[in-house]
């Protein structure tokens, strides 16, 4: 059984402990909370008080707490709807790669742990989260609790997830929307490869569905700099008959600029259809970039692309 | 298309290596597993291809490098223009066009096909398929550096009327007027072929200079031999231009030897593409005719002091004109240049010299002191010259060593006191029979064999052998170890050992000691089996006397000397002749009517053995009553002393060998040559004695070693007596010897013209005329090193660019 102190490194819970996640979109929730709701609540069942952190409305702050205890509280409804947040997590075999510079980590390493920091992200701010687990289709799936115990469970099936099998994003996303019945944050770590066309289909149907989506698209730098110089037979991590044998001197460039024009397309897509693309590489601490989207993402900025 | 330094072009196996790299890469490459397959395989889809295809271009060219780099090494040349193009030009088009296709992907229909036309058009017109121009490349001789080699014949004929001042004359001027980047070498073909410098040189100036202070002091040439090392000497030249230059007065003897040189000649021309064109000056001068000395003989071989010797001479008129008779003339003797004895046709009646018949001359004389002499017979014309041509052969040399002592043991295996009853009384007698006849009186004629009779059981090696030229061991039973080893080393050392059996004889001990591998004192076993009978006259044989081919028996050819089938032979040793392998290293002499061999020879080390199978004495053979036996086993100690003595009359080009006492190895010895220069030569060990070699021989005449501690040595080389016939070849002769025999491109200059005194011009002398011809002929094929050069460079630099260019692909 894997620790949790495996998947949360503490130090990066202290550098996100200020950070919350937030949606953008008017979301559905059980619970009124953080997130705005499109149901008009009149229950005003107090339900508990919360530290005031910086941004929540002055409206909400009990001031009779700050009279006796010279603090700022919010107080907080039952009727207040709480998000309802799906972590879908690519286990295709192409995340299985384990660059040259990342000392054996591979993708899907990385991907887990940012699921799990996320994960407790949204449980501490007491919304609920699901884990989603695919490759060409839907693994396991986990579906959104609002517990703090549940990151224990979370943690289990990523614990469980080997990389493997082949990658169809289009068809996986086409195959979720209808499993997804409440409105939510619907994030997605992978590295989104595949038919780009198929991909952003998939995408547009989390849209229609009034989903709030962000991409976590992790890249090995391996892939953005094709540092290879020797004769390499590449053999695909998803299909085990697909090789290559080349010469990637020759073929460096090529890649690069094919690469350039993937991504290119990629974000545009993402763009039209109001998604946050936040491509991340695995040998860049996962807590810095996320404290950074999240920050940007609270203030309403455009998603950073690095 | 032909090469001039041929092996070089193995080099162009060093193509493999870019193929081995480019292999061993694509064998050792990594693993790596890839998870964005879908962005390197939009890639390879549209480039691999084209990645192949540069890939492929970049091996040609650095394929092509190394093969380019060999062939101009190894200076090709082309002979044909279209060998040229189809081998090398068409498949570098065909690669510039495939070059195209990489890098105007939109026009490479257009650019494979202009590849694969080159390619086929090449393939099409080497194998035949399309008939190509057989124009040959070739450039103007004049226009060309040259490698030449100037055969100079500097044999004592080219004395006639200057040809030899006209033969250096043009040598010299020619090498002065070589192009830059000419080579030449300038060789002496008399006596021994040798060049001046043993490689051919640039230093055409220093060449003339050297070739000018040439004469013509050697004997005859050997035309093919001289030809043949020309032909290797020129191989070895590193221009297209390659050219024997024989300058010769073109006499007939000359061309008439057909040597081994010949067919050695033959072979090598036969695989030769690139032939040298031969180039014949003719500075030959006609002559009426000439007088020599043809030979010249001492007779005996051995002379002894106080002996009386004869010394006859053969002079010959060679005039051309049959009915030519020469009828005044002097010959004279003259012993170490001193003239001694001189014979006139008033007193001494000397027969007229009829044309081509031969006329002896003889001269009695004695020799004073022992020692090494020369004897020289010189034929004097008197009157007018014109018929003698040549001078140098008037007068002809012969080396004597005049002896005053020749030791020869003889050991006594029976001795008797009664008086010839002694195994080697007869012997000694007919060795020493002046000594013998009557000791008291004052000798005439003194006896130098000096005999000394040993009775086997006093044999002491030690003691017995110092001074001692000859042992016979006669009917000796067997020696112990000791005596066997020092005779073994006396034999080594140069020298004789005669072996007669008898009745004493112990087969078994001659055969296991005497004749063992080890020893190999016995030219042939013996059987153990004694043929014949002492009172059975039916048993009795003879010696088969017929003709004798070798020299130690050779006087009995004439019969007034004897009839060696006079004498009965009742017994004698049966020698076996089974063992192939010892009876090849021995030659019998003579045979008994019963095909036993009687006497045989056998050489070891630096002396000789002879084995007789029957006894010395009379107790076997009837020989020591015939009047044969005296000159027999004279003759026989002669031939002996003869083979241990290296030879002092000897051909030009011979080696002259003296040995002297151990003491004297690693000394100085001076050689005097007969123009009176002279050389340093080191003796060297030999065995216990010392020796010294000279081989520079080619000039005849008379050489002289001296030392510190040695009597002068002299030697004569002789000139051939060809070099006085000096009939000459027609031009019709000399190409047809030369077209049909070597298959050479033959140019003839004739420059045997004498010069008029008046009008000579410089177009009239030889160097003039062969300039002239030179100016109208032409060398097939051009040396191509320049142009492969400058593809070597575009290729290697083609190939840093592709390799840039290359490496942006398309997306």
């Amino acid at each position: 059984m894997a620790k949790v102190t495996d998947y949360l490194d503490p130090k990066d819970l202290a550098r996100l402990a200020n950070h919350q996640v937030l949606a953008k979109r008017v979301v559905e929730g059980f619970c009124s909370g953080l997130h705005r709701s499109p149901h008009k609540g009149f229950s005003v069942e107090f339900k508990q008080h919360r530290q005031y952190v910086h941004g929540d409305e002055i409206r909400h702050l009990d001031w009779k707490v700050y009279g006796k205890s010279d603090r700022f509280y919010i107080r907080e409804y039952e009727e207040e709807t709480n998000l309802r947040c799906n972590i879908l997590l690519d286990a295709s075999g192409s995340m299985a790669y384990e660059g040259t510079r990342t000392e054996g980590r591979s993708k899907l390493h990385y991907a887990s742990r940012l699921a799990a920091c996320l994960s407790y992200m949204i449980l501490r701010q007491t919304d609920s989260v699901g884990l989603i687990t695919f490759d060409v289709k839907s693994r396991k799936i986990l579906p959104p609790r609002g517990q703090a115990a549940h990151v224990r469970n979370l943690i289990d099936v990523l614990e469980d997830t080997t990389p493997g099998g082949e990658t169809d994003l289009g068809a996986v996303f086409h195959e979720l929307v209808p499993k997804l019945k409440r409105r939510g944050l619907v994030i997605i770590i992978s590295d989104c490869f595949g038919d780009l066309d198929s991909v952003m289909k998939g995408l547009a149907h989390f849209r229609h569905a009034k989903h709030d989506v962000v991409i976590f698209q992790i890249w090995d730098p391996d892939e953005l700099d094709f540092p290879f110089r020797q004769w390499t037979r590449f053999d695909c991590l998803e299909i085990d008959e697909k090789q290559h044998t080349v010469d990637p001197v020759h073929l460096r460039e090529a890649y690069l600029e094919n690469l350039e024009n993937y991504r290119e397309k990629f974000t545009q897509g993402c763009h039209r259809n109001r998604i946050d693309l936040v491509p991340m590489t695995t040998d860049q601490p996962y807590a810095e970039a996320l404290s950074y989207y999240l920050a940007l993402r609270k203030r309403g900025g455009p998603p950073s692309r690095k | 298309m032909t090469f001039l330094n041929g092996i070089l072009v193995f080099g162009a196996a060093a193509f493999v290596i870019p193929l081995v790299i480019h292999i061993i890469n694509r064998s050792r490459f990594n693993i790596q597993p890839w998870g964005a397959m879908h962005l390197l395989e939009s890639v390879l889809r549209v480039n691999r291809r084209r990645v192949q295809l540069e890939q492929i271009i970049l091996l040609i060219i650095r394929c092509a490098i190394p093969i380019l780099l060999a062939l101009c090494l190894a200076q090709m040349v082309v002979t044909q223009q279209s060998t040229f193009l189809n081998l090398i030009v068409l498949p570098l088009v065909a690669l510039g066009f495939l070059v195209l296709v990489a890098l105007f992907p939109s026009f490479k229909k257009l650019f494979w096909s202009l590849c694969a036309a080159c390619l086929l058009y090449a393939l099409a017109a080497e194998t035949g398929v399309i008939p190509s121009s057989d124009e040959d490349k070739s450039s103007s001789s004049k226009d060309l550096p040259a490698s030449t080699v100037i055969l100079l014949d500097d044999s004592f004929s080219m004395r006639v009327e200057g040809s030899f001042e006209v033969a250096r004359e043009f040598s010299s001027g020619f090498l002065k007027q070589m192009k830059k980047g000419s080579q030449a070498s300038v060789v002496r073909m008399g006596g021994a072929v040798a060049p001046i410098f043993d490689t051919p040189t640039r230093e055409t100036e220093y060449l003339a200079k050297k070739s000018s202070e040439l004469n013509a002091t050697s004997d005859s040439i050997d035309v093919f031999q001289s030809i043949d090392k020309a032909n290797d000497i020129v191989m070895e030249g590193e221009n297209v231009k390659r050219e024997i230059i024989l300058v010769s007065d073109f006499r007939k003897a000359d061309w008439e030897q057909v040597s081994e040189s010949l067919t050695k000649l033959k072979e090598s021309l036969q695989d030769q593409t690139l032939k040298p064109v031969l180039t014949l000056i003719d500075v030959g001068r006609e002559s009426q005719g000439n007088l020599s000395v043809e030979t010249i003989q001492v007779e005996p071989s051995l002379v002894g002091v106080g002996q009386e010797v004869k010394v006859r001479a053969n002079v010959l008129n060679r005039n051309e004109d049959e009915s030519s008779v020469f009828q005044d003339y002097e010959v004279r003797l003259l012993v170490n240049d001193k003239e001694v004895q001189r014979k006139k046709k008033s007193t001494d009646k000397l027969n007229p010299l009829v044309s081509g018949k031969l006329e002896e001359v003889s001269f009695n004389y004695k020799f004073e002191q022992a020692g090494s002499s020369v004897v020289t017979v010189e034929l004097i014309p008197n009157g007018v010259n014109l018929d003698n041509a040549l001078i140098f052969d008037d007068r002809k040399s012969v080396e004597v060593s005049a002896l005053d002592r020749l030791g020869v043991l003889l050991v006594n295996g029976e001795p008797s006191d009664e008086f010839l009853e002694g195994e080697t009384d007869f012997l000694k007698l007919a060795l020493t029979p002046f000594k013998e006849t009557d000791p008291k009186e004052p000798l005439q004629t003194k006896d130098f064999i000096d005999a000394t009779e040993v009775e086997l059981s006093t044999f002491d090696p030690s003691l017995h052998l110092q001074n001692q030229s000859v042992v016979v061991l006669a009917n000796v039973k067997s020696l112990n170890d000791n005596q066997v080893d020092a005779l073994g080393a006396f034999v080594r050392n140069g020298g004789g050992l005669w072996v007669c059996l008898g009745d004493q004889v112990d087969a078994d001990w001659y055969n296991e000691t005497l004749g063992s591998e080890q020893n190999g004192l016995l030219p042939l076993p013996l059987s153990n089996e004694i043929k014949g009978s002492e009172t059975d006259d039916t048993k009795h044989t003879l010696i088969v006397a017929s003709n004798f081919d070798h020299p130690a028996l050779a006087i009995f050819n004439d019969k007034r000397n004897g009839n060696l089938a006079d004498a009965d032979i009742m017994k004698w040793h049966l020698l076996d002749e089974t063992d192939t392998h010892r009876a090849r290293a021995a030659t019998v002499v003579a045979r008994l009517e019963t095909d036993a061999p009687w006497l045989v020879e056998k050489k070891m080390g630096k002396g000789v053995i002879i084995q007789m199978a029957t006894s010395i004495d009379e107790e076997w053979t009837m020989m020591p009553t015939k009047n044969f036996y005296l000159p027999l086993v004279r003759e026989i100690t002669n031939y002996v002393i003869e083979q241990v003595n290296p030879k002092r009359n000897l051909p030009a080009g011979a080696t002259l060998i003296h040995y002297l006492p151990g003491t004297q190895a690693e000394s100085s010895i001076t050689v005097t040559l007969p123009d009176n220069s002279s050389y340093e030569v080191k003796t060297a060990p030999f065995g216990s004695q010392a020796v010294v070699e000279f081989s520079n021989t080619r000039m005849p005449g008379t050489y002289v070693m001296s030392g510190k501690e040695m009597e002068p040595v002299k030697f004569v080389v002789n000139a051939s007596a060809e070099e006085s016939r000096l009939e000459r070849i027609s031009e019709e002769e000399i190409r047809e010897k030369t077209d049909a025999i070597l298959g050479f491109e033959t140019y003839y200059v004739d420059a045997s013209a004498k010069e008029s005194s008046s009008g000579y011009e410089e177009k009239d002398s030889a160097l003039g005329k062969y300039l002239e011809m030179d100016n109208e002929r032409s060398f097939l094929g051009e040396r191509m090193w320049l142009y492969l050069l400058a593809a070597i460079l575009a290729l290697v630099i083609l190939e840093l660019i592709l390799q840039r260019i290359f490496g942006r692909v398309k997306a």
